[in-house]
């Protein structure tokens, strides 16, 4: 039996962002002030880069600080060319946070180095962040508030990584068929899906189809109405809830509840599904979802 | 949820893995247990496929013993 599944998304926080990133000026040319170079991070999922700021220190080094959006807040590396750091952040001897700095020219060191360029390499399992330009030397020092996220009065608005949206990525967006979430847990307010399952018709019966509307009324929690048909008769009326309890494990592990009032056609009696959802996704490719409960 | 087993099945288990090839295709191979009343146990494979197209996602699945 095939199967089919339709989803039509809106999401309006995701849209209003987006129109955010779009209303910003284009990237200007840095000035070149000093050495250039480039940072690539990798950072976990608690983690998103705000921005860098690069200056000359003694020694005829560069002191690169890497701002982030979570604690720890910032990440450094002195270096004169070649440059890296590691964090630890859960104690766990596993690294989270990798940052490598490589600066193409040493020549100057009395001036603070442009670090950074539109091609500069981040990734990241949250969000991606598309357009970094790190112009260094216009960065004054970082060290008079070092736990703020704003940035430095003066830096441009356009060197900001933080103008991207930093909507934090559920664990885990993908929803199984025969028993579907209602929007993925951690969803933000205001999300709204329309979808429909549909079966054809094989040997004879009528086609099943299934079209629901699920909307987030709050964060992490979601309602949804569906309305089952059998060919055009409408065979029951469901109505039903989901909530997220939390995420975990660096917001890698998720879970969650899920209730289910139906009332089919015809009958008077109510049935009550209860569900718990849990999910877990496993390096960046690969996640499970287990849906276990009493109908 | 889109389970439409009669009230006789007293207990589910729905375990999915998904593998992602890209930001727009996904595969999943989902499994469903049902336990009835009388600790009858059946159970569905459902191979299916996930296609994100713009703002859009449409889902895909196959098999021969859905609903048994």
């Amino acid at each position: 039996m095939i199967l089919a599944n339709w989803v039509g998304l809106w999401l309006p926080a995701f849209e209003s962002a987006a129109a955010t990133a779009a209303s910003h000026p284009p990237l200007k040319a840095p000035v070149a002030a000093g050495p250039q170079g480039r940072v690539a991070a990798r950072l976990d999922g608690d983690h998103l880069l705000d921005y860098v700021t690069g200056r000359a220190i003694a020694g005829g080094r560069y002191l690169i600080e890497i701002y982030l959006s979570g604690r720890p807040s910032r990440t450094a590396i002195k270096t004169k060319g070649v440059g890296f750091a590691v964090q630890d952040v859960n104690a766990d001897n596993i690294a989270d946070l990798l940052a490598l700095c490589l600066l193409s020219s040493i020549s100057d060191s009395q001036r603070p180095p442009i670090v950074g360029s539109p091609e500069l390499n981040v990734e990241s399992s949250g969000p991606r962040l598309e357009r970094q330009a790190l112009p260094g030397g216009l960065c004054p020092s970082r060290s008079d508030h070092d736990d703020k996220k704003d940035p430095p009065a003066g830096l441009p608005e356009t060197v900001l990584a933080g103008d991207q949206p930093k909507t934090r990525r559920p664990p885990l967006t993908l929803e199984p068929m025969l028993f579907d979430f209602m929007r993925p847990l951690g969803a933000e307010r205001g999300e709204l899906e329309a979808n429909a399952l549909v079966r054809p018709s094989i040997g004879g019966q009528g086609a099943t189809w299934a079209p629901e509307v699920e909307f987030a009324v709050a964060p992490g929690h979601t309602v949804e109405i569906e309305l089952p048909f059998e060919g055009g008769r409408l065979e029951a009326f469901k109505l039903g809830f989901q909530g997220t309890l939390g995420a975990f494990r660096q917001n890698r592990s998720t879970h969650g509840w899920q209730a289910l009032i139906e009332r089919a056609r015809g009958r008077r009696r109510l049935q009550l599904d209860a569900l718990h959802l849990a999910g877990r996704r496993v390096g960046q490719r690969w996640s499970a979802l287990i849906m276990q409960g009493a109908p | 949820m889109r389970d439409e087993r009669g009230s006789a099945v007293k207990g589910v288990f729905n375990p999915t893995l998904f593998r992602e090839f890209s930001e727009r295709l996904a595969l999943g191979l989902e499994t469903n247990l049902a336990i009835g009343s009388k600790r009858r146990v059946d159970w569905t494979l459902l191979p299916q496929a996930q296609v994100e197209w713009r703002r859009h996602s449409f889902q895909m699945g196959f098999s021969d013993g859905l609903w048994r």
